[in-house]
């Protein structure tokens, strides 16, 4: 199980956002989305998904709706707002430049 | 902007919604696991299997549902909302131990209350400013190096109101005088009137509330005299009568017009306002006493209120001038140049110099203190009982941490807990202030005009004071409450912790009897002195005895009055006989001194008396003889010593013959100390019964009788025997008028005054007695119930050692000793503290030592008992249980 200081900071909430932008979705499924996405190489735990979901929805990136899922069950999902949406990009652009800077660091040693 | 009110909004609403919400995030929660069993289950796996395998994946959903709960209801939020939490699990707790709650609230109440009271008498006396007009410009005049109630000449205050520009000054000067409504009556309490120049009352911004104030054209010679009342006076005197207004008062037997009452909200610059308000004109008239304003010997106060721009500092320069100017032809005949003059500031008492040395505030410090102390020991007994509940509630702390509890939760529902307990005592200690401020104002003479009614700041130090209480006594229990880890909360009594608990446990006894201790040993000190006063000796007939103050200038009571006032006087017929004494029993003054003989201090005051006081006061010379007529007169150096002088000072021993040994007064530059000779080595000539002329302060306490020799300074009292004190007084007063009108008459019945006294110390007794009981009541539950609580707390340890073969005799002798050890070495340092705290407390005891054996032998004795029985009560019921039965505990 991956705990959220596995990640970088901030990072869960740009796959979420990210996860988001394409199609609503519940809690667990956004798990397995990014558990599949990453080649099983990121695994996100309710521990560190719920809070940061629901600070996301605070935050008014994304609200929340109750819906049938697909296996017949009420489950709450989660779609970007329009916030969100410029959020996501601001927030992929924070990555890019962060990214890059680590790696050239990285790679320079 | 907006955010922000819908955030406080729904912070306000979530205790309401917060169970929609809460049932939203079960849901998900849930929704979760049924995804990830089914995940699983289309993997292949079993039913069982799917939903032990996600329920390990997904682990502790508590915290994250706390996590997602603080989230959403933001930080303000959730804090009130915990808050509330907090307060229900609180009163809940309360309300399943309402005995412990109730004792602790109860001490607490008691300690806050008291020094509430004691607040509230320090805030009307001297933090509550002066009530008048803009108090920032008053000032007062003073010669510099002098206390400001030595004042000024009434001269130099004329000079100096016609010669300044710098403020307008003005002056008063008080006198006690009987007040009555009545002609006739003159056995009404004595009152505080307030003399005071033309422009006083305008000046300050003294008011009427009906009538008129006194203004500059009363304030001539040859006008009416007329008086302003006081609110309150007017309202107890007057019923409120709004005809009162033009009527008359009688003032020392003389008629005075009323012509107005002062507004209830104006004092001056005193603490608090007089009964009523004359003119200094009308001085000499009123009082029928020594010419003052003829004269100008009198002193005033002078008050002067600062024109714009003008300072204190250069006010006293200025006047200063002006008084070298007016006194450069006095100062060629007479002594040294006076010392200069300044001005300072009197807003509050607290503002004025001399502010800190008034009689009635080293008694409110020590008041203080005790009553502190008081404070102290409650809370701490209440942090004793806390922390007992603290060490039970391990376990449930252990569940609350499993429950996805925070460290930093635990530690504020445990403060929440004991500062909620504060405040309710709080509380409730404003019943008690209600009822002690009042006994407490009398017991320290605060003047009947002054409120005693507690204002803001009473209130804000009552809260405070709670707070303080409150968070004190729960920061140790909340300190070990949070402490507490998971494991050892759940298995408790096991591992190292238990040596921890150990120490825990060694000094919350010895802290619990070491407060005991002192609690009792001061209550039982108090009520051993009230117990002594009650069954103090008279020694002589304070019945029959009548005593007739004099207060003139010296010149007026000299031997050529007092030889005819004595013949006048033992004329009456109702009177038996007629003595002089410098002193009267029972009286505002007395010389009182140490003896030292072979390195022992004892205790004497020196009364000063004529041949005949003996006879006249009923005391028997028991041994040698009384003083000659010639050597009372001349002041011979020949003395009589008390009885009880000659057998503690004497140690039994002859003392006739004897020289008075060396006698120093207590404070060798304290004033009142006029003779120089007046400690000159006298032969003791005889022995007389011991008589109880004032209450004595301390255990030891004799007397030293001197002849009275010529008046000084200060006239002698007469001490008149009669059968018919009323009467007599009367007729005797009479007498005396006719000798020489302007000597003031104070008559004083030596029984009424002997009550007075005493209803002052049963006063305390009222006040101490309550407190003592519950104080014991208090000490020994406290120290019951800690003693009785540790030794169950190794109930599981007596099962283990039975088990494996001690008998039940050697069990029961090592609980007692390892739990009686630490109670002996509390009471031990208990007692010592309160053998030197009760120096502290000598001036408030009199009758007994402040270390009197009974008192702090029967607290040690009464809690050793106390504690002996919490110890082996539970651990004879242990020994004698079945060990199995105390290990599945």
């Amino acid at each position: 199980m991956s705990k959220p200081t596995d990640l970088v900071q901030g990072t869960l909430d740009l796959l979420v956002l990210k996860i988001l932008a394409l199609e609503p979705l519940h809690g667990w499924a956004i798990a397995q989305r990014i558990k599949q996405m990453s080649g099983d190489v990121l695994q996100v735990g309710q521990s560190a998904l719920y809070p940061a979901l629901h600070k996301l929805e605070r935050h008014g990136w994304v609200k929340a709706e109750w819906k049938t899922s697909d296996t017949n069950r009420q489950a709450k999902y989660y779609a970007l707002t329009r916030a969100g949406r410029k959020a996501v990009a601001e927030e992929a652009a924070n990555w890019e430049r962060l990214s890059a800077a680590i790696s050239t660091i990285v790679r320079s040693t | 902007m907006f955010r922000c009110l819908s955030r406080l909004l729904s912070a306000l609403r979530s205790p309401f919604v917060g169970r929609r919400a809460e049932r939203e995030l079960d849901a998900e929660m849930r929704g979760h696991l049924e995804e990830e069993i089914d995940a699983r289950i289309r993997a292949g796996a079993s039913p069982a299997e799917a939903r032990r395998a996600a329920l390990l994946e997904m682990g502790g959903v508590e915290r994250s549902k706390e996590e997602c709960r603080d989230i959403r209801k933001g930080g303000a939020g959730r804090f009130a909302a915990t808050v509330f939490q907090d307060l229900r699990f609180a009163l809940r707790l309360f309300r399943r131990h309402p005995a412990p709650v109730t004792i602790a609230v109860c001490g607490l109440a008691l300690a806050i209350g008291a020094v509430t009271s004691i607040f509230t008498i320090v805030n009307a006396t001297l933090l509550r400013p002066y009530r008048m007009d803009h108090p920032e410009t008053v000032v007062k005049v003073a010669h510099a190096g002098e206390p400001s109630w030595v004042g000024l000449s009434y001269q130099l205050f004329l000079q100096m109101h016609a010669a300044t520009s710098l403020a307008t000054i003005e002056a008063s000067r008080e006198a006690p005088v009987r007040l009555a409504v009545t002609p006739g009556s003159n056995d009404e309490p004595y009152r505080w009137a307030l003399f005071v120049s033309g422009g006083y009352l305008s000046m300050l911004g003294g008011r009427p509330a009906l009538g008129r104030t006194l203004i500059p054209t009363d304030d001539t010679p040859g006008a009416p005299v007329v008086a302003v009342v006081s609110h309150r006076f007017w309202m107890t005197s007057h019923n409120a009568d709004l005809a009162a207004i033009g009527k008359s008062i009688w003032i020392n037997t003389a008629p005075v017009q009323v012509v107005g009452v002062m507004r209830p909200d104006f004092t001056g610059p005193m603490g608090s306002p007089p009964s009523v308000w004359l003119t200094i004109a009308s001085y000499d008239d009123v009082l029928a006493g020594p010419a003052f304003t003829e004269t100008g010997r009198g002193s005033v106060e002078v008050v002067g209120r600062l024109q714009p721009g003008a300072t204190a500092l250069a006010l006293g320069e200025n006047l200063t001038t002006v008084a070298n100017q007016t006194d450069a032809r006095r100062q060629r005949r007479e002594g040294p140049p006076p010392s200069p003059l300044f001005a300072y500031h009197s807003a509050s008492p607290a503002s004025e110099p001399r502010a800190f040395g008034g009689d009635t505030v080293p008694g409110l410090i020590a008041g203080f203190g005790l009553v502190g102390l008081v404070l102290a020991l409650a809370c701490a007994n209440t942090a004793n009982l806390l922390m007992a509940a603290a060490v039970t509630r391990v376990r449930e702390v252990g569940v609350r941490l499993a429950m996805g509890a925070t460290r930093g939760r635990l530690v504020r529902q445990l403060i929440t807990e004991s500062v909620l307990l504060g405040l309710i005592a709080g509380g409730v200690s404003l019943l008690v202030t209600f009822w002690t401020a009042p006994v407490i104002g009398r017991m320290v003479e605060v003047s009947p005009e002054m409120s005693l009614a507690p204002d803001a700041g009473v209130w804000l130090f009552n809260f405070i004071v709670a707070l303080i209480c409150g968070v004190g006594t729960g920061l140790s229990p909340a300190r070990f409450g949070a402490r507490g880890n998971l494991q050892y909360a759940l298995k408790t009594d096991a591992g190292p912790a238990g040596r921890v608990r150990a120490r825990w446990r060694v000094s919350f006894i010895g802290f619990q009897a070491a407060a005991s201790m002192l609690l009792i040993a001061g209550a039982g000190l108090f009520a051993r002195a009230a117990i002594a006063v009650a069954h103090v000796e008279i020694g002589y007939d304070v019945d029959r005895i009548v005593t007739i103050g004099l207060r003139a200038d010296g010149h007026v009571v000299d031997t050529t009055y007092l030889s005819s006032a004595l013949e006048a006087v033992v004329r009456v017929p109702s009177i038996e006989r007629v003595s002089l004494s410098q002193y009267e029993p029972f009286g505002f003054s007395a010389e009182d001194d140490v003896a030292v003989r072979n390195g022992r201090r004892y205790d004497v005051q020196t009364q000063r008396v004529d041949a005949d006081y003996f006879v006249t006061m009923g005391l028997r010379v028991l041994r040698g003889r009384a003083f000659t007529a010639d050597e009372a007169r001349s002041g011979a150096p020949v003395a009589l010593v008390s009885e009880s002088m000659a057998r503690d000072f004497f140690d039994g021993g002859d003392p006739i013959g004897q020289s008075t040994v060396a006698v120093i007064p207590p404070a060798e530059a304290a004033p009142g100390t006029s003779r120089v000779d007046s400690r000159a080595p006298a032969t003791i000539i005889g022995v007389v019964g011991d008589a109880l002329l004032r209450l004595p302060r301390g255990e030891q306490s004799g007397t030293i009788y001197r002849p009275l020799g010529p008046p000084g300074d200060n006239p002698p009292a007469l001490i008149v025997r009669t059968a018919t004190p009323g009467l007599a007084a009367r007729a005797a007063e009479d007498a005396l008028r006719r000798i020489d009108a302007r000597v003031v008459l104070y008559t004083r019945n030596l029984r009424d005054e002997l009550d007075e006294d005493l209803q002052s110390q049963q006063r305390i007794a009222w006040l101490v007695g309550p407190v003592a009981v519950l104080a014991l009541v208090l000490a020994l539950v406290g120290l019951y119930g800690v003693t009785a609580f540790v030794v169950s707390q190794r109930m599981k340890e007596v099962g283990v050692r039975m088990a494996i073969g001690a008998s039940s005799a050697r069990v029961l002798q090592m609980l007692v000793k390892d739990s009686l050890r630490p109670v002996l070495i509390g009471l031990a340092v208990g007692a010592g503290l309160a053998l030197a705290g009760g120096q502290l407390l000598a001036e408030a005891l009199p009758g007994i030592s402040p270390h009197d054996p009974t008192a702090i032998g029967g607290a040690f004795l009464t809690l050793l008992v106390c504690a002996s029985a919490a110890v082996i009560v539970p651990a004879r019921r242990a020994a004698k249980t079945n060990p199995a039965k105390l290990l599945r505990q």
